[in-house]
Protein backbone atom coordinates (compact mmCIF):
# COMPACT_ATOMS: atom_id res chain seq x y z
CA UNK A 1 0.00 0.00 0.00
CA UNK A 2 1.35 3.42 -0.89
CA UNK A 3 1.60 5.76 2.07
CA UNK A 4 -0.76 8.65 -0.08
CA UNK A 5 -4.33 7.31 0.22
CA UNK A 6 -5.10 10.15 -2.26
CA UNK A 7 -3.54 12.29 -5.17
CA UNK A 8 -4.84 14.75 -7.07
CA UNK A 9 -3.19 15.48 -10.25
CA UNK A 10 -4.13 18.56 -12.48
CA UNK A 11 -7.54 17.99 -11.67
CA UNK A 12 -10.13 20.40 -13.45
CA UNK A 13 -13.68 19.42 -13.09
CA UNK A 14 -16.67 21.27 -15.23
CA UNK A 15 -20.24 21.94 -14.80
CA UNK A 16 -22.33 21.32 -17.79
CA UNK A 17 -25.85 23.38 -17.97
CA UNK A 18 -27.71 23.79 -21.73
CA UNK A 19 -29.21 27.25 -22.52
CA UNK A 20 -32.23 27.75 -24.15
CA UNK A 21 -30.95 26.39 -27.36
CA UNK A 22 -29.44 23.29 -26.49
CA UNK A 23 -26.11 24.79 -26.54
CA UNK A 24 -24.06 23.01 -23.92
CA UNK A 25 -22.37 26.03 -21.52
CA UNK A 26 -19.58 25.18 -19.51
CA UNK A 27 -19.01 26.12 -16.19
CA UNK A 28 -15.73 25.54 -14.48
CA UNK A 29 -15.84 24.83 -11.45
CA UNK A 30 -12.07 23.71 -10.68
CA UNK A 31 -8.65 24.31 -12.46
CA UNK A 32 -5.86 22.06 -12.42
CA UNK A 33 -5.73 21.02 -9.14
CA UNK A 34 -2.90 18.74 -7.61
CA UNK A 35 -2.42 17.67 -4.09
CA UNK A 36 -1.50 14.52 -1.87
CA UNK A 37 -2.99 13.06 1.62
CA UNK A 38 -0.75 11.15 3.38
CA UNK A 39 -2.47 8.28 5.84
CA UNK A 40 -3.15 9.48 9.08
CA UNK A 41 -3.36 13.10 8.13
CA UNK A 42 -6.06 15.49 8.83
CA UNK A 43 -6.87 18.34 6.15
CA UNK A 44 -9.01 21.28 5.94
CA UNK A 45 -10.08 22.93 2.81
CA UNK A 46 -11.16 26.28 3.16
CA UNK A 47 -12.07 29.06 0.82
CA UNK A 48 -15.31 31.60 0.09
CA UNK A 49 -18.72 29.90 -1.12
CA UNK A 50 -18.50 29.02 -4.68
CA UNK A 51 -14.69 28.07 -4.26
CA UNK A 52 -15.06 24.91 -5.18
CA UNK A 53 -14.80 23.31 -1.94
CA UNK A 54 -18.01 20.85 -2.68
CA UNK A 55 -17.09 20.12 -5.78
CA UNK A 56 -13.48 18.80 -4.60
CA UNK A 57 -14.75 17.07 -2.06
CA UNK A 58 -17.33 15.07 -4.34
CA UNK A 59 -14.24 14.23 -6.41
CA UNK A 60 -12.58 12.16 -4.04
CA UNK A 61 -15.10 9.94 -3.61
CA UNK A 62 -15.71 9.26 -7.39
CA UNK A 63 -19.62 10.98 -6.23
CA UNK A 64 -17.87 13.33 -9.59
CA UNK A 65 -15.18 12.21 -11.82
CA UNK A 66 -12.59 14.96 -12.91
CA UNK A 67 -13.41 16.47 -16.41
CA UNK A 68 -9.49 16.83 -16.30
CA UNK A 69 -6.95 15.18 -14.51
CA UNK A 70 -7.06 12.50 -12.37
CA UNK A 71 -7.79 11.41 -8.80
CA UNK A 72 -5.71 8.29 -7.44
CA UNK A 73 -7.56 6.91 -4.43
CA UNK A 74 -5.13 4.35 -2.56
CA UNK A 75 -3.38 4.38 -6.61
CA UNK A 76 -7.54 3.45 -7.73
CA UNK A 77 -8.34 5.87 -10.45
CA UNK A 78 -11.32 6.91 -9.80
CA UNK A 79 -12.52 7.17 -13.32
CA UNK A 80 -11.43 3.57 -14.06
CA UNK A 81 -12.37 1.94 -10.62
CA UNK A 82 -15.67 0.24 -9.95
CA UNK A 83 -16.96 3.09 -7.47
CA UNK A 84 -17.69 0.43 -4.19
CA UNK A 85 -13.69 -0.41 -4.30
CA UNK A 86 -13.25 4.17 -4.22
CA UNK A 87 -16.30 4.15 -1.65
CA UNK A 88 -15.01 1.19 0.54
CA UNK A 89 -11.94 3.55 1.54
CA UNK A 90 -13.18 7.44 1.54
CA UNK A 91 -16.26 7.85 3.21
CA UNK A 92 -18.63 11.05 2.93
CA UNK A 93 -20.13 12.75 6.01
CA UNK A 94 -22.44 16.13 4.76
CA UNK A 95 -23.48 19.30 5.98
CA UNK A 96 -27.01 18.33 6.70
CA UNK A 97 -27.30 14.67 8.22
CA UNK A 98 -31.18 14.33 7.48
CA UNK A 99 -30.08 14.30 3.55
CA UNK A 100 -27.67 11.07 4.70
CA UNK A 101 -30.10 9.10 7.12
CA UNK A 102 -31.85 7.08 5.56
CA UNK A 103 -33.45 4.90 7.89
CA UNK A 104 -36.29 4.70 10.50
CA UNK A 105 -34.23 3.35 13.19
CA UNK A 106 -30.33 4.50 13.83
CA UNK A 107 -29.00 1.25 14.04
CA UNK A 108 -30.03 0.32 10.64
CA UNK A 109 -28.90 3.33 9.19
CA UNK A 110 -25.74 2.36 10.50
CA UNK A 111 -25.55 -0.75 8.84
CA UNK A 112 -27.08 0.58 5.67
CA UNK A 113 -23.06 1.61 4.39
CA UNK A 114 -21.82 -2.10 5.13
CA UNK A 115 -24.62 -3.48 3.89
CA UNK A 116 -23.98 -2.21 0.04
CA UNK A 117 -20.73 -2.86 0.56
CA UNK A 118 -21.46 -6.70 0.54
CA UNK A 119 -20.09 -6.87 4.17
CA UNK A 120 -20.79 -9.92 5.83
CA UNK A 121 -24.28 -9.63 7.97
CA UNK A 122 -22.57 -11.57 11.58
CA UNK A 123 -20.14 -8.65 10.82
CA UNK A 124 -22.21 -5.71 9.99
CA UNK A 125 -23.76 -6.38 13.92
CA UNK A 126 -20.04 -5.80 15.36
CA UNK A 127 -19.21 -2.82 13.14
CA UNK A 128 -22.35 -1.36 14.01
CA UNK A 129 -21.90 -1.57 17.84
CA UNK A 130 -18.40 -0.34 17.47
CA UNK A 131 -19.09 2.43 15.75
CA UNK A 132 -22.10 3.69 17.56
CA UNK A 133 -20.66 3.23 21.01
CA UNK A 134 -17.38 5.12 19.08
CA UNK A 135 -19.96 8.42 18.80
CA UNK A 136 -21.40 7.61 21.97
CA UNK A 137 -25.00 7.01 20.50
CA UNK A 138 -25.04 2.99 21.47
CA UNK A 139 -28.28 4.06 24.46
CA UNK A 140 -30.23 5.53 21.27
CA UNK A 141 -29.52 2.81 18.64
CA UNK A 142 -33.28 1.46 18.81
CA UNK A 143 -34.45 5.42 18.08
CA UNK A 144 -35.97 6.84 15.39
CA UNK A 145 -33.19 9.22 13.91
CA UNK A 146 -35.69 12.02 13.59
CA UNK A 147 -36.04 12.05 17.05
CA UNK A 148 -32.86 13.29 18.04
CA UNK A 149 -31.00 16.40 18.36
CA UNK A 150 -28.82 17.72 15.28
CA UNK A 151 -26.00 16.83 16.57
CA UNK A 152 -26.64 13.45 17.75
CA UNK A 153 -27.94 12.85 14.02
CA UNK A 154 -24.71 13.88 12.50
CA UNK A 155 -22.98 11.61 14.82
CA UNK A 156 -24.77 8.93 13.32
CA UNK A 157 -24.19 9.92 9.94
CA UNK A 158 -20.56 10.05 11.39
CA UNK A 159 -21.19 6.87 13.02
CA UNK A 160 -22.25 5.00 9.33
CA UNK A 161 -19.16 5.98 7.88
CA UNK A 162 -17.22 4.58 10.65
CA UNK A 163 -19.34 1.09 10.16
CA UNK A 164 -17.80 1.15 6.48
CA UNK A 165 -14.34 0.99 7.75
CA UNK A 166 -12.94 3.27 5.17
CA UNK A 167 -8.97 4.53 5.44
CA UNK A 168 -10.29 8.07 4.88
CA UNK A 169 -13.03 10.25 5.83
CA UNK A 170 -14.33 13.43 4.11
CA UNK A 171 -16.46 16.03 6.39
CA UNK A 172 -18.00 18.55 3.92
CA UNK A 173 -19.39 21.27 6.62
CA UNK A 174 -20.40 18.97 8.94
CA UNK A 175 -20.61 21.59 12.08
CA UNK A 176 -22.71 24.35 9.66
CA UNK A 177 -26.17 23.64 11.40
CA UNK A 178 -25.19 22.78 14.87
CA UNK A 179 -25.45 24.36 17.78
CA UNK A 180 -22.73 24.89 19.71
CA UNK A 181 -22.77 22.05 22.12
CA UNK A 182 -23.13 19.95 18.29
CA UNK A 183 -20.18 21.66 17.32
CA UNK A 184 -18.39 20.72 19.76
CA UNK A 185 -19.37 17.34 19.91
CA UNK A 186 -18.56 16.82 16.33
CA UNK A 187 -14.92 18.08 16.51
CA UNK A 188 -14.15 16.51 19.18
CA UNK A 189 -14.97 13.12 16.90
CA UNK A 190 -13.07 14.27 14.17
CA UNK A 191 -10.03 15.00 16.76
CA UNK A 192 -10.33 11.90 17.78
CA UNK A 193 -10.57 10.05 14.38
CA UNK A 194 -7.76 11.63 13.48
CA UNK A 195 -5.37 11.10 16.98
CA UNK A 196 -6.81 7.02 16.32
CA UNK A 197 -5.31 6.86 12.70
CA UNK A 198 -7.84 7.81 10.29
CA UNK A 199 -6.92 9.86 7.49
CA UNK A 200 -9.34 13.39 7.83
CA UNK A 201 -10.40 15.94 5.31
CA UNK A 202 -12.76 18.75 6.99
CA UNK A 203 -14.42 21.66 4.69
CA UNK A 204 -15.46 24.25 6.81
CA UNK A 205 -16.17 27.83 7.07
CA UNK A 206 -14.94 27.87 10.87
CA UNK A 207 -11.21 29.05 10.91
CA UNK A 208 -10.83 27.92 14.37
CA UNK A 209 -10.83 24.32 13.05
CA UNK A 210 -9.22 24.38 10.09
CA UNK A 211 -6.09 25.60 12.80
CA UNK A 212 -6.75 22.11 14.48
CA UNK A 213 -5.62 20.47 11.25
CA UNK A 214 -1.91 19.72 10.19
CA UNK A 215 -2.07 20.95 6.56
CA UNK A 216 -4.89 23.02 5.28
CA UNK A 217 -5.83 23.81 1.20
CA UNK A 218 -7.05 27.39 0.43
CA UNK A 219 -9.84 27.34 -2.71
CA UNK A 220 -9.95 30.34 -4.53
CA UNK A 221 -11.92 30.36 -7.53
CA UNK A 222 -11.35 26.37 -8.21
CA UNK A 223 -7.77 27.37 -7.80
CA UNK A 224 -5.39 26.49 -4.93
CA UNK A 225 -4.13 29.58 -3.20
CA UNK A 226 -2.25 27.78 -0.26
CA UNK A 227 -1.37 24.63 0.85
CA UNK A 228 0.14 24.55 4.09
CA UNK A 229 0.68 24.29 8.14
CA UNK A 230 -2.44 26.21 9.91
CA UNK A 231 0.94 28.42 11.76
CA UNK A 232 2.00 29.20 8.04
CA UNK A 233 -1.14 30.20 6.50
CA UNK A 234 -2.87 31.94 9.65
CA UNK A 235 0.39 35.17 9.78
CA UNK A 236 -0.08 38.71 9.40
CA UNK A 237 1.39 38.42 6.21
CA UNK A 238 -0.83 36.50 5.10
CA UNK A 239 -3.59 39.06 5.19
CA UNK A 240 -4.27 40.10 1.45
CA UNK A 241 -4.42 36.04 0.52
CA UNK A 242 -6.69 35.28 3.53
CA UNK A 243 -8.82 38.65 2.30
CA UNK A 244 -8.81 37.27 -1.62
CA UNK A 245 -10.78 34.28 -0.51
CA UNK A 246 -12.72 35.88 1.91
CA UNK A 247 -11.41 34.09 5.35
CA UNK A 248 -10.09 35.29 8.43
CA UNK A 249 -7.49 34.56 10.91
CA UNK A 250 -9.07 32.31 13.68
CA UNK A 251 -9.41 34.34 17.07
CA UNK A 252 -6.03 33.16 18.98
CA UNK A 253 -4.07 33.56 15.88
CA UNK A 254 -5.39 37.29 15.62
CA UNK A 255 -5.34 37.78 19.37
CA UNK A 256 -1.70 35.94 19.04
CA UNK A 257 -0.27 38.23 16.57
CA UNK A 258 -1.14 41.64 18.41
CA UNK A 259 0.26 40.41 21.74
CA UNK A 260 3.43 39.05 20.11
CA UNK A 261 2.80 35.34 20.47
CA UNK A 262 4.84 33.22 17.74
CA UNK A 263 3.71 30.14 16.29
CA UNK A 264 0.59 30.74 18.05
CA UNK A 265 -3.02 29.36 15.63
CA UNK A 266 -5.55 27.28 18.26
CA UNK A 267 -7.39 28.26 21.62
CA UNK A 268 -4.99 25.79 23.07
CA UNK A 269 -1.96 27.11 22.09
CA UNK A 270 -3.22 30.89 22.60
CA UNK A 271 -3.47 29.17 26.60
CA UNK A 272 -0.67 27.89 27.13
CA UNK A 273 1.26 31.11 25.39
CA UNK A 274 -0.57 33.65 27.65
CA UNK A 275 0.17 31.50 30.75
CA UNK A 276 4.24 31.36 30.03
CA UNK B 1 -44.67 49.18 17.65
CA UNK B 2 -43.90 46.61 20.94
CA UNK B 3 -44.02 43.11 20.67
CA UNK B 4 -45.84 41.75 23.87
CA UNK B 5 -46.07 37.59 24.64
CA UNK B 6 -47.47 36.17 27.18
CA UNK B 7 -47.96 32.99 28.66
CA UNK B 8 -47.82 31.84 25.36
CA UNK B 9 -47.74 27.98 24.76
CA UNK B 10 -47.51 25.72 21.41
CA UNK B 11 -48.33 21.53 21.65
CA UNK B 12 -47.11 19.86 18.85
CA UNK B 13 -49.61 16.90 17.86
CA UNK B 14 -51.94 17.31 21.43
CA UNK B 15 -53.41 14.63 22.55
CA UNK B 16 -51.55 12.05 20.08
CA UNK B 17 -48.55 9.97 21.36
CA UNK B 18 -45.63 12.11 20.52
CA UNK B 19 -47.23 15.21 21.96
CA UNK B 20 -44.44 17.98 22.36
CA UNK B 21 -44.71 20.80 24.70
CA UNK B 22 -42.78 22.92 21.82
CA UNK B 23 -43.53 26.17 23.98
CA UNK B 24 -44.24 26.16 27.73
CA UNK B 25 -45.87 29.61 29.25
CA UNK B 26 -43.52 31.80 27.13
CA UNK B 27 -43.87 35.94 28.27
CA UNK B 28 -41.41 38.87 26.94
CA UNK B 29 -41.59 42.08 25.62
CA UNK B 30 -39.40 43.18 22.68
CA UNK B 31 -39.29 46.57 22.63
CA UNK B 32 -39.33 48.93 19.13
CA UNK B 33 -36.07 49.32 17.38
CA UNK B 34 -34.52 46.76 19.64
CA UNK B 35 -31.95 44.52 18.52
CA UNK B 36 -33.18 41.13 20.25
CA UNK B 37 -31.37 37.86 19.85
CA UNK B 38 -32.83 34.78 20.76
CA UNK B 39 -30.37 31.80 21.58
CA UNK B 40 -31.09 27.91 22.43
CA UNK B 41 -29.91 24.20 21.42
CA UNK B 42 -31.70 22.98 18.73
CA UNK B 43 -34.95 22.04 19.61
CA UNK B 44 -35.23 24.28 22.30
CA UNK B 45 -38.04 25.69 20.65
CA UNK B 46 -36.31 29.38 19.20
CA UNK B 47 -37.79 28.87 15.46
CA UNK B 48 -41.25 27.91 17.03
CA UNK B 49 -41.41 31.15 19.24
CA UNK B 50 -40.35 33.39 15.89
CA UNK B 51 -43.34 31.82 13.89
CA UNK B 52 -45.39 32.95 16.39
CA UNK B 53 -44.07 36.43 16.63
CA UNK B 54 -44.70 36.30 12.82
CA UNK B 55 -47.78 34.93 13.08
CA UNK B 56 -47.41 31.93 10.90
CA UNK B 57 -48.45 29.46 14.03
CA UNK B 58 -51.77 29.94 16.43
CA UNK B 59 -50.65 29.44 20.28
CA UNK B 60 -52.55 26.54 21.93
CA UNK B 61 -53.50 29.25 25.10
CA UNK B 62 -51.20 32.46 25.72
CA UNK B 63 -51.32 35.36 22.97
CA UNK B 64 -48.69 37.92 21.00
CA UNK B 65 -49.69 41.03 21.05
CA UNK B 66 -48.58 42.84 17.86
CA UNK B 67 -49.33 43.70 14.13
CA UNK B 68 -48.28 41.34 12.09
CA UNK B 69 -48.10 43.43 8.59
CA UNK B 70 -45.33 45.38 9.83
CA UNK B 71 -43.44 41.83 10.41
CA UNK B 72 -41.22 40.51 8.04
CA UNK B 73 -39.70 36.54 8.62
CA UNK B 74 -36.71 35.76 6.73
CA UNK B 75 -35.90 31.73 7.00
CA UNK B 76 -32.73 29.81 7.28
CA UNK B 77 -31.25 29.39 3.93
CA UNK B 78 -33.84 32.23 2.59
CA UNK B 79 -31.96 31.51 -0.95
CA UNK B 80 -33.16 28.22 -1.40
CA UNK B 81 -36.72 30.92 -1.89
CA UNK B 82 -35.11 32.62 -4.89
CA UNK B 83 -37.43 32.11 -8.27
CA UNK B 84 -37.54 34.44 -10.59
CA UNK B 85 -35.72 35.10 -13.73
CA UNK B 86 -33.93 38.46 -12.58
CA UNK B 87 -32.96 40.02 -9.19
CA UNK B 88 -35.26 42.87 -9.43
CA UNK B 89 -38.31 40.89 -10.02
CA UNK B 90 -37.39 38.44 -7.36
CA UNK B 91 -37.55 41.55 -4.71
CA UNK B 92 -40.76 42.97 -6.65
CA UNK B 93 -42.61 39.71 -5.75
CA UNK B 94 -43.28 40.68 -2.23
CA UNK B 95 -44.37 44.44 -2.35
CA UNK B 96 -46.84 42.84 -5.88
CA UNK B 97 -48.49 40.30 -3.32
CA UNK B 98 -48.98 43.82 -0.80
CA UNK B 99 -50.93 45.16 -3.83
CA UNK B 100 -48.14 47.69 -4.68
CA UNK B 101 -48.51 48.58 -8.49
CA UNK B 102 -45.24 47.65 -10.62
CA UNK B 103 -43.72 51.16 -10.30
CA UNK B 104 -44.55 51.49 -7.42
CA UNK B 105 -43.17 47.48 -6.10
CA UNK B 106 -40.12 48.85 -8.40
CA UNK B 107 -39.19 51.75 -6.36
CA UNK B 108 -39.78 49.93 -3.03
CA UNK B 109 -37.24 46.58 -4.24
CA UNK B 110 -34.72 49.15 -5.50
CA UNK B 111 -34.65 50.76 -2.02
CA UNK B 112 -34.15 47.30 -0.51
CA UNK B 113 -31.59 46.27 -2.93
CA UNK B 114 -29.44 49.33 -2.38
CA UNK B 115 -30.19 48.73 1.71
CA UNK B 116 -28.41 45.37 1.44
CA UNK B 117 -25.95 46.56 -0.62
CA UNK B 118 -26.70 45.05 -3.85
CA UNK B 119 -26.73 48.05 -6.72
CA UNK B 120 -30.35 47.49 -8.74
CA UNK B 121 -28.55 49.20 -12.00
CA UNK B 122 -25.57 46.98 -12.48
CA UNK B 123 -26.85 43.38 -10.73
CA UNK B 124 -31.20 44.01 -10.97
CA UNK B 125 -31.31 42.47 -14.70
CA UNK B 126 -29.05 39.37 -13.37
CA UNK B 127 -30.34 35.95 -12.67
CA UNK B 128 -30.36 35.99 -8.80
CA UNK B 129 -29.16 31.96 -9.23
CA UNK B 130 -25.68 33.37 -10.93
CA UNK B 131 -24.91 35.54 -7.67
CA UNK B 132 -22.41 34.04 -4.90
CA UNK B 133 -23.73 32.40 -1.78
CA UNK B 134 -23.24 36.08 0.03
CA UNK B 135 -25.17 37.70 -2.67
CA UNK B 136 -28.22 35.52 -2.73
CA UNK B 137 -29.04 36.02 0.75
CA UNK B 138 -28.77 39.67 0.52
CA UNK B 139 -31.25 39.79 -2.21
CA UNK B 140 -33.47 37.09 -0.28
CA UNK B 141 -33.18 39.77 2.68
CA UNK B 142 -34.24 42.67 0.54
CA UNK B 143 -36.80 40.58 -0.59
CA UNK B 144 -38.50 40.80 3.04
CA UNK B 145 -37.24 44.67 2.95
CA UNK B 146 -39.35 45.51 0.21
CA UNK B 147 -42.18 44.93 2.11
CA UNK B 148 -41.56 47.68 4.68
CA UNK B 149 -41.67 45.71 7.94
CA UNK B 150 -40.70 47.24 11.23
CA UNK B 151 -39.74 44.20 12.88
CA UNK B 152 -37.24 41.84 11.01
CA UNK B 153 -37.16 38.35 11.95
CA UNK B 154 -33.66 36.25 11.34
CA UNK B 155 -33.35 32.89 11.86
CA UNK B 156 -29.57 31.97 11.99
CA UNK B 157 -28.75 34.48 8.78
CA UNK B 158 -25.37 33.30 8.62
CA UNK B 159 -25.96 29.58 8.80
CA UNK B 160 -22.98 28.13 5.90
CA UNK B 161 -21.60 31.69 4.81
CA UNK B 162 -17.85 32.07 4.79
CA UNK B 163 -16.17 34.40 6.95
CA UNK B 164 -16.28 37.83 5.32
CA UNK B 165 -19.98 36.81 4.28
CA UNK B 166 -21.09 35.88 7.81
CA UNK B 167 -19.31 39.78 9.05
CA UNK B 168 -20.63 41.42 5.98
CA UNK B 169 -24.39 40.49 6.42
CA UNK B 170 -24.54 41.15 10.04
CA UNK B 171 -22.80 44.21 9.68
CA UNK B 172 -25.02 44.97 6.99
CA UNK B 173 -28.51 44.27 9.47
CA UNK B 174 -27.05 46.28 12.26
CA UNK B 175 -26.75 49.25 9.63
CA UNK B 176 -30.21 48.67 8.41
CA UNK B 177 -31.57 48.50 11.93
CA UNK B 178 -29.96 52.21 12.84
CA UNK B 179 -31.11 53.85 9.17
CA UNK B 180 -34.46 52.67 9.72
CA UNK B 181 -34.90 52.40 13.44
CA UNK B 182 -36.41 48.37 12.50
CA UNK B 183 -36.69 46.37 15.45
CA UNK B 184 -34.05 43.26 15.00
CA UNK B 185 -34.97 39.73 16.24
CA UNK B 186 -31.89 37.37 15.43
CA UNK B 187 -32.24 33.68 16.08
CA UNK B 188 -28.14 32.52 16.45
CA UNK B 189 -26.44 29.96 17.55
CA UNK B 190 -23.10 32.36 17.33
CA UNK B 191 -22.47 33.87 21.01
CA UNK B 192 -20.14 35.85 19.25
CA UNK B 193 -22.48 37.84 17.29
CA UNK B 194 -24.82 37.70 20.25
CA UNK B 195 -22.53 39.39 22.14
CA UNK B 196 -21.37 42.13 19.44
CA UNK B 197 -24.96 43.02 18.23
CA UNK B 198 -27.72 42.09 20.46
CA UNK B 199 -28.85 44.52 23.24
CA UNK B 200 -31.50 42.13 24.60
CA UNK B 201 -30.91 38.33 24.57
CA UNK B 202 -33.71 35.33 25.57
CA UNK B 203 -32.58 32.49 26.14
CA UNK B 204 -34.51 29.02 25.39
CA UNK B 205 -33.97 25.23 26.94
CA UNK B 206 -36.74 22.87 26.25
CA UNK B 207 -39.64 25.22 25.44
CA UNK B 208 -39.18 27.59 28.29
CA UNK B 209 -37.62 31.04 28.88
CA UNK B 210 -34.85 30.93 30.99
CA UNK B 211 -32.97 34.13 30.43
CA UNK B 212 -34.33 37.29 30.11
CA UNK B 213 -31.73 39.93 30.05
CA UNK B 214 -29.01 42.43 28.62
CA UNK B 215 -26.11 40.22 26.90
CA UNK B 216 -23.61 41.05 29.33
CA UNK B 217 -25.93 39.75 32.14
CA UNK B 218 -26.80 36.51 30.58
CA UNK B 219 -22.96 36.19 29.56
CA UNK B 220 -22.03 36.61 33.24
CA UNK B 221 -24.01 33.49 34.03
CA UNK B 222 -21.82 31.14 31.97
CA UNK B 223 -22.31 28.01 34.15
CA UNK B 224 -25.89 27.70 33.73
CA UNK B 225 -25.34 28.49 29.87
CA UNK B 226 -22.96 25.52 29.18
CA UNK B 227 -25.45 23.46 31.52
CA UNK B 228 -27.50 23.77 29.05
CA UNK B 229 -26.13 23.43 25.97
CA UNK B 230 -24.68 26.42 25.30
CA UNK B 231 -21.40 28.06 24.75
CA UNK B 232 -20.11 31.51 25.88
CA UNK B 233 -18.24 34.02 23.42
CA UNK B 234 -14.64 33.46 22.64
CA UNK B 235 -13.24 35.95 24.72
CA UNK B 236 -14.74 34.67 28.41
CA UNK B 237 -14.44 30.90 27.12
CA UNK B 238 -11.10 31.30 27.02
CA UNK B 239 -10.27 33.39 29.80
CA UNK B 240 -12.23 30.85 32.20
CA UNK B 241 -9.44 28.63 31.01
CA UNK B 242 -7.01 30.70 31.95
CA UNK B 243 -8.21 31.39 35.51
CA UNK B 244 -9.09 27.77 35.45
CA UNK B 245 -5.18 27.16 35.21
CA UNK B 246 -4.07 29.76 37.88
CA UNK B 247 -4.10 32.88 35.41
CA UNK B 248 -5.51 36.17 37.20
CA UNK B 249 -7.68 38.24 35.12
CA UNK B 250 -10.11 40.48 37.65
CA UNK B 251 -11.89 42.57 34.95
CA UNK B 252 -14.79 40.56 33.32
CA UNK B 253 -14.28 39.30 29.74
CA UNK B 254 -16.65 38.66 26.88
CA UNK B 255 -15.35 39.68 23.62
CA UNK B 256 -12.03 39.30 21.75
CA UNK B 257 -10.94 42.80 22.61
CA UNK B 258 -12.16 42.46 26.11
CA UNK B 259 -9.34 39.69 25.86
CA UNK B 260 -7.15 41.74 24.47
CA UNK B 261 -7.36 44.27 27.04
CA UNK B 262 -7.13 41.88 29.78
CA UNK B 263 -3.72 40.21 28.09
CA UNK B 264 -1.44 43.51 27.31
Amino acid sequence: MADNILKIENLGYDYETEDENGEVIKNVALKDISFEVKKGCFVAIVGSNGSGKSTLAKNLNALFVPSRGRVLVCDMDTKEADPIDIRSKVGMVFQNPDNQLVSSVVEDDVAFGPENLGVDPKEIRDRVDEALSKVSMTEHRKKGPHLLSGGQKQRIAIAGVLAMQTECIVFDEPTAMLDPSGRKEIMDIIEELHKEGKTVILITHFMEEAARADEVIVLNKGEILFDGSPKKLFTKDNQELLDKANLKMPMAASLAAELGFKDVVTDEELINAALK
Amino acid sequence: MDIKVSNLTHIFSQGMPFETIALNGITCDIKEGEFAAIIGRTGSGKTTLVQHIAGLLKPTSGSVDADRKKIGIVFQYPEYQLFEETVLKDVCFGPKNLGFNEEEAEALAKDALRLVGIDPELMGALSPFNLSGGEKRRVAIAGVLAMKPEVLILDEPTAGLDPKGHDGILEMINDIKKKKNLTIILVSHNMDDVEKYAEHVLVMHDGKLVMDDSPKEVFKQGEKLIGIGLGLPWGETIANSLRERGKQISKEVLSYEDLLGALK
